[in-house]
């Protein structure tokens, strides 16, 4: 695992995982880091991204296992619910800095 | 490319751009002027295409404050005259194109932002946008123009509307960081003023902007920290 590709140009996807990324992840991680990246660009590019998302691991043992759509809306909800916390902690922050 | 930001505080906007110019000889050079002061409380800014812009954006400066006929002093009719200078510059530059190279030409491939306090007829801070090639006027109330793919996240966590324009440069600067760090067309030194009721539009200065640099390294430790922690870390 360690290779991100994209369709279109999408450099907020391209930020967060140079962010964040590193290739010691667990497939969880990664998956969650996707996830954001995912929601972060539906919500921001003024592209057409469709409702759904879809996560497949690939592993040399087992070969591509799809991951259920429970596991995907489950970590989806608790992705927003972090972006909104994270949203408070930075502006909460920022208020707090001397300008 | 660029990134073109005009953000409004409570108190104010702030204007800001890199520097970076790419394309042509020499490929990628920090020397591009992108904003100029138009009268005391408006200030304009280009982006895109270099050529164009810099010849709108000197034209309108020059013909706001003509010698020999009457200084423009409203904001309708100097947003007029911009927007007649931008559409009739950019008909000039495309009239001396190539064929070739007329082709190449995109859409929204130059825009201008014009951005101040309206003193005499809404006494309303303002901000309108262009953008080739129909220079249809746009008001809002923020621009992020040109690479602003990375600024749009930054400011959707980290701006709020009673935010204060000394918080705002620090925004501001913010973002043009960490655009310039992930970007290549994004870069060189960072260009900033301010527009308030009591100081008009004001040229923030080499010395003050690394200053923010300096203090917004807190910024970056614990954007990174909370990011990590709360989308990696934390247990979901």
């Amino acid at each position: 695992m360690g290779t991100f590709m994209q369709g279109v140009g999408n450099p907020i996807a391209q930020y967060l995982i140079a962010k964040l990324y590193s290739f010691d992840l667990s497939e969880e991680l990664t998956s969650r880091l996707a996830l954001y990246a995912l929601v972060q660009s539906r919500t921001l590019l003024p592209y057409p991204i469709d409702e759904f998302a879809e996560i497949g691991w690939l592993r040399s043992s087992v070969g591509l296992e799809l991951i259920s759509e429970a596991y995907i809306r489950e970590r989806l909800d608790l992705v927003q619910k972090k972006s909104e916390e994270l949203r408070l902690r930075c502006q909460e922050f920022l208020a707090k800095e001397q300008p | 490319m660029t990134l073109a930001l005009a953000l409004r505080g409570a108190d104010g906007l702030v204007l800001a751009t890199d520097s970076r110019v790419t394309g042509g000889a020499q490929r990628s050079a920090d020397v591009s002027q992108k904003f100029l002061q138009v009268n005391r409380d408006l200030g304009v800014m280009t982006y895109g295409l270099a050529v164009p812009g810099y010849r709108g954006m000197t034209r309108l400066v020059n013909e706001a404050n003509s010698a020999t006929q009457r200084r423009l002093a409203y904001f309708s009719e100097i947003s007029q005259l911009a927007e007649n200078i931008f559409r009739d510059e950019f008909q000039k530059w495309i009239g001396e194109l190539t064929d070739e190279e007329r082709g190449s030409v995109q859409s929204q491939a130059v825009g201008f932002i014009l951005g101040g306090y309206d003193s005499f007829e809404t006494s309303q801070f303002r901000v309108l946008h262009w953008t080739s090639p129909v220079f249809q006027r746009e008001e809002r109330n923020d621009v992020l123009a040109a690479q602003w793919h990375i600024s749009g996240f930054l400011i959707k966590l980290l701006y709020y509307p009673e935010i204060s324009v000394a918080q705002l440069k620090r925004l501001a600067v913010f973002c043009l960081t960490e655009t310039s760090a992930a970007e290549s067309t994004v870069g060189g030194p960072i260009q900033l003023a301010t527009v308030t009721l009591a100081e008009g539009f004001k040229r923030i200065y080499d010395q003050e902007i690394q200053h923010l640099l300096i203090k917004n390294q807190n910024y970056h430790t614990h954007l990174r920290a909370n990011l990590r922690e709360l989308m990696l870390l934390s247990g979901l």
